[in-house]
C-alpha cells in the first residue's frame, strides 16, 4: 500500500516537472510571437496605418483607418482594432472595431470605418486607437491604447 | 548499497545545485555586471525605468537573492531524508521561492500583478497605455506549485508512517 502511494506521489512529482517545462515552453512561444509582431509594427511604422476619408456632399464625415499587421511569430494571433473619435470632454462621437485571426508567416489588415454626422463633426477633437494581439489559444495578450489629438487640418476643416 | 544510494543522492543534489545556481544566481548577476560594463545598456535601462517604470536591475537583484535562497533550500531538500521536517520545510521554501521568481519575471518586477501588467508610457506629452496579459501562465504556475506542495506534504506524511529501512 505504502509502495503504491509512493509510486503515485513520484508520478505526481514527474507530472509537476513536465507541467513546469510545458509552461516555460508555452511562455517562450507566446512572448516571442508577441515580441515579433510588435517589432514588425515598430520596424515599418510608415506601413502600419492607412487612412482614407473626408466630408461627404451632405457634410457628414466618413473615414476608414486600416491597421496592417504581420505575424512573423510561431503561433496564430487574434488581433482586434478599435477606434473612437472623442470630443474635448471625452464623449465618444463615433466608434468602430474590427478583428481577425492571422496565421504565422502571413499578413493581415483590420479596417475600421467611422461615420460622423455633420452635427457632431465640429466637436471631434481627438481619436483613441486600441490595438490588441492575443495568442496561445487567445489566453495571452498584449494591448496598447494610443490617444491621438486631431488637428482641424487632419479632419479637413482647416 | 547504502553508500551507492547516498552517492546518487549527492550527485543528483549537485546537478540540481549547479543548475539552480547557474540559472537563478549567476545569470542575473552576470546580467547586472554586463549591464554596468556596457556603454549602451545603462541608457536603455534608464529609459525603461523612467518611461515605463520597469527597473530591470532591481528585477535581476531580486531574482539573484531569491534564487540564492531557493538554491540553498533545494540543496537541503535533496540531501535530507523525506521523513525529516527540515526536508519538508526546504521543499516548501524552494517551491514558493520558485513561484515568487516566476511571478517577478512575468510581472516585470511587479509580483502582485499576477501576470496582468498595466503600464503607461509618456510619449510626446501623450499617455500611451499598454497591458501585458500573462495571467493564464501565472494561474497555471500557482496550480502547479500548490500541487507540488501537496505532493511534498503527502511524501512527508507517508515517510513518517514508514519504518526506517536503512
Amino acid at each position: 500500500m505504502a509502495t503504491k502511494v509512493k509510486k503515485g506521489l513520484w508520478a505526481l512529482g514527474i507530472a509537476a516537472t513536465v507541467a513546469h517545462i510545458l509552461v516555460f515552453a508555452a511562455i517562450a512561444f507566446s512572448v516571442l510571437t508577441i515580441v515579433s509582431v510588435t517589432q514588425t509594427m515598430t520596424s515599418y511604422p510608415e506601413e502600419l496605418f492607412e487612412f482614407s476619408g473626408g466630408r461627404t456632399p451632405s457634410g457628414d464625415y466618413n473615414g476608414t483607418l486600416t491597421w496592417r499587421i504581420r505575424n512573423q511569430g510561431f503561433l496564430d494571433i487574434f488581433s482586434k482594432f478599435k477606434v473612437r473619435l472623442l470630443s474635448s470632454t471625452g464623449d465618444s462621437l463615433a466608434e468602430g472595431s474590427d478583428q481577425r485571426r492571422i496565421t504565422p508567416g502571413t499578413n493581415g489588415s483590420l479596417s475600421v470605418t467611422l461615420a460622423v454626422p455633420s452635427s457632431s463633426f465640429e466637436r471631434v477633437q481627438k481619436a483613441e486607437l486600441q490595438l490588441e494581439i492575443r495568442t496561445f489559444f487567445d489566453l495571452v495578450g498584449f494591448s496598447i491604447s494610443v490617444p491621438m489629438p486631431l488637428s482641424p487640418e487632419s479632419l479637413g476643416r482647416g | 548499497m547504502k553508500s551507492m544510494v547516498s552517492k546518487r543522492k549527492i550527485l543528483a543534489a549537485s546537478i540540481g545545485f549547479i543548475f539552480n545556481a547557474g540559472v537563478f544566481v549567476v545569470l542575473p548577476l552576470a546580467f547586472l555586471y554586463y549591464s554596468q560594463q556596457s556603454s549602451a545598456i545603462p541608457a536603455v535601462l534608464t529609459q525603461l525605468k523612467t518611461m515605463v517604470g520597469i527597473d530591470v536591475n532591481s528585477i535581476a537583484v531580486t531574482v539573484a537573492i531569491a534564487g540564492a535562497v531557493m538554491t540553498g533550500a533545494s540543496l537541503i531538500a535533496d540531501l535530507t531524508e523525506s521523513r525529516s521536517f527540515v526536508n519538508l520545510a526546504a521543499k516548501i521554501a524552494s517551491s514558493l521561492l520558485g513561484l515568487f521568481i516566476f511571478l517577478n519575471l512575468i510581472g516585470l518586477g511587479d509580483v502582485a500583478s499576477m501576470g496582468y501588467l498595466v503600464k503607461t508610457i509618456s510619449i510626446e506629452q501623450q499617455s500611451v497605455g499598454w497591458i501585458l496579459d500573462l495571467k493564464f501562465f501565472a494561474s497555471a504556475m500557482v496550480v502547479i506549485v500548490v500541487a507540488e506542495l501537496i505532493v511534498s506534504l503527502l511524501e512527508y506524511l507517508t515517510s513518517k508512517t514508514e519504518k526506517p529501512t536503512e
